[in-house]
């Protein structure tokens, strides 16, 4: 018996309209867990460098984790993994919300989507009973309304997952989205496009399956220990949200403002989470096993942004949408992440490309006549949400823009590719490499592109640190000794809990590397010791690496935009520049890899991945 | 006016400011006159960007508050962002 799984992926082929089930085996989920880990292993398995991932032959993969199902803190997020059609390498993206729970109460461990629909359908999923529904009375709705009318007809209990017309209409910003208009969002990667290729809408969850847990009475008491503190230490996250520490971002040169160009922003005070929770806030929202509740819910009852009680914007929206345009009103900030939920869009790439036509706009490489008609300006944000309904109707600019930096720069030309500011497609989010170090590398290392969750360095490198990950002290931002293992091991780490699954947040509030390990242990009734668990997590980061690989990533990918490498911002960061190449050698030294950036044999051999050598 | 004791935590990384902090008691004072809590925090070495939130009890307050004795003071450092 393996205990915290069922050991059951279901496999929908939605061009055959058939599916099956694969079994798990416990070899593979000790080796790979679940999340990510097992989600690369199955993407390896079905697609290739020749896959288009807008095709039929790419496919979409929901994973749970052996935590999901359990009482674990926040552990009821799900994972989304394929080949992205922004960046056409590796793609993960990771949510909050409830679905991943009701996967698992459905009698799932993971879904794999295959295939597509010859006309718009969703899936519905009830105690492992597999159905594929027409989707024609979905078809062109929002996100909020699809989840309503599914939890209509499946009723409150069911959870969703769904697209909006973006990822109908193919956008590579297009995100995946649940809890309707609370939306928690499958952001990154363009994962909602994939969707929206296969015909799928939607796909609904419910069930009364419960994991088994092997040590269910120590389990339930470790969860009753570890939760005073947790709710004492994390209260900051309650009451203000992932943007209650943005003034400090801009005080030290962390926000992005004006596409990364500039240092200080005076509007950063009007839109954080402090100033959320004196003017728009409602309540705060909790995914469904957290005792944190760093969700925004607010309201604007009057005037031209009105918006219903719903979903507030997080730190990424408030910093990509709104001080990377230069953009200081909080109300204006909400309306837009609402709209973006609503389309299912991913509010970092949409930030991002916004940002982008506005630079591309004040250089005159792009005039009204491309904009249909918009001014793009700094800090307008009217033409922020215009150009939002732009780019998910794909009407005008918002055509290219949708298809994401790479080719929208190839296509408005001039010296626009200077100012794209990704890394292998997938645009930064709201932290600048410029001022931390581990930033600069992990950007550039990380799996699917700009990102900084990862290896989630940024909050430790200056802030707490982990010391059961062996740090015991803060580091000094600007400084690069010692930051390549610094990144490395954290990498590691976030693998693990992109495999577990559950919120990295958690680690805040005192799950580190050891609570984490013995959650793992209770729950399975395994005895990982932190070298296998550090380990697991080095081979499913490895393993990631291999895909891109084959796809042809190596060193040269291994960047960061112009902009970062050479261009001082000021303010907070000064006249700090990342020393990326000499970060990259150690980096690659400590990994195992040769020059390009490829694990050699011997790093194969060690983390058990001989099957993945090319011959 | 009398002397009067005031108990302060510290979350994340902000205890390492703090001189003979205990993660398990915190760090008591003693102070003879009442004072604002960011004037303290300053002297104790706490970097005003470093400081997110205060609370007093269970109570957010601002940076201007005046302590009062037997008052549990809480101070948060940024974090989130992801």
């Amino acid at each position: 018996m393996v205990f915290g799984y069922f050991m059951k992926i279901a496999e929908i082929n939605l061009t055959t309209e058939k599916a099956s089930i694969i079994n798990l085996e416990e070899e593979t989920v000790k080796k790979y867990i679940g999340g990510s880990g097992i989600g690369a292993k199955l993407l390896y398995k079905y697609t290739d460098h020749k896959t288009d991932a807008l095709s039929p032959e790419n496919v979409l993969i929901f994973m749970a984790g052996p935590l999901t199902g359990t009482k674990a803190f926040s552990s009821d997020r799900f994972e989304v993994i394929t080949k992205s059609p922004l960046t056409d390498i590796y793609a993960e993206s990771d949510c909050g919300g409830r679905w991943g729970e009701g996967l698992k109460k459905s009698g799932l461990d993971g879904i794999v989507i295959k295939g597509k629909a010859k006309k718009p359908v969703y899936i519905t999923i009830k105690d492992e009973e597999i159905k594929i529904e027409d989707a024609s009375n979905l078809w062109g709705k929002d996100t909020f309304a699809t989840d309503t009318i599914i939890k209509e007809k499946m009723g409150p209990k069911s959870d969703v997952v769904c697209i909006g017309i973006a990822g109908e209409n193919l956008v590579r910003l297009a995100c995946i989205i649940n809890e309707g208009k609370d939306a928690r969002a499958a952001g990154r990667a363009g994962v909602g496009a994939v969707m929206g290729s296969k015909n799928l809408k939607a796909i609904g969850v419910l069930g009364t399956k419960k994991v088994k847990i092997a040590h269910e009475p120590e389990f339930n008491q470790f969860i009753k220990d570890m939760t005073p503190p947790m709710i004492e230490s994390m209260e900051s996250m309650t009451k203000y949200g992932t943007s209650g520490g943005l003034e400090y971002s801009e005080s030290i040169g962390n926000l992005p403002i004006k596409n990364w160009y500039q240092g200080n922003f005076e509007g950063a005070k009007k839109i954080t989470g402090q100033y959320m929770a004196q003017t728009i806030l409602t309540k705060n929202y909790h995914c469904g096993r957290c005792v944190v509740g760093c969700g925004r819910i607010v309201e604007i009852t009057e005037g031209k942004y009105k918006m219903a009680e719903g979903a507030g914007p997080e730190y990424e929206t408030i910093g990509m949408l709104g001080s990377n345009c230069l953009l200081d009103d909080i109300k204006i900030i909400s309306k837009a992440g609402e709209l973006c939920n609503r389309y299912g869009l991913d509010t970092i790439s949409t930030g991002s490309a916004i940002a982008f036509c506005m630079e591309a706009y004040e250089r005159g490489i792009i005039t009204k006549e491309d904009t249909g008609g918009l001014k793009m300006e700094w800090g307008d944000g009217d033409v922020v949400l215009k150009m939002i309904h732009k780019i998910a109707k794909r009407q005008d600019l918002g055509k290219i823009l949708g298809e994401g930096l790479i080719r929208a720069s190839k296509e408005i030309g001039g010296n626009s590719v200077e100012f794209a500011i990704h890394v292998k497609g997938l645009d930064f989010p709201a932290h600048d490499p410029r001022s931390k170090s581990s930033l600069a590398l992990a950007f550039a290392t990380s799996n699917r592109g700009a990102c900084h969750l990862q290896a989630f360095t940024q909050d430790f490198e200056d802030g707490d640190a982990i010391p059961d990950l062996g740090y015991k002290n803060t580091l000094d931002r600007f400084e690069i000794k010692g930051k390549a293992k610094f990144v490395v091991d954290f990498q590691h780490l976030m693998s693990m809990i992109d495999s577990l699954h559950c919120c990295k947040f958690m680690i805040f509030g005192g799950l580190t590397v050891e609570p984490l390990i013995k959650e793992l242990n209770l729950i399975t009734g395994w005895n990982f010791t932190k070298e296998d668990f550090l380990k697991t997590g080095e081979r499913i980061f490895n393993l990631k690496r291999l895909y891109n690989i084959r796809e042809g990533i190596s060193r040269k990918d291994d960047t960061l935009p112009p902009r970062i490498l050479n261009y001082p911002r000021g303010g907070g960061a000064g006249d700090n520049l990342p020393s990326l190449n000499k970060m990259l050698n150690e980096y690659y030294q400590i990994r195992g890899w040769d020059e390009f950036g490829v694990p050699t044999k011997d790093t194969l051999k060690r983390l058990d991945l001989l099957e993945y050598i090319r011959k | 006016m009398s002397k009067f004791v005031i108990n302060l935590k510290f979350y994340g990384g902000l205890y390492r400011y703090i001189n003979n902090y205990s993660k398990e008691r915190g760090l008591y004072l003693e102070l003879n006159t009442r004072k604002k809590i960011i004037d303290i925090l300053i002297k104790l070495g706490v970097p005003r960007n470093k400081i997110v939130l205060i609370m007093a009890g269970n109570k957010p307050v601002s940076i201007d508050y005046f302590v009062k004795g037997n008052d549990v003071i809480k101070v948060f450092p940024p974090i989130g962002g992801g």
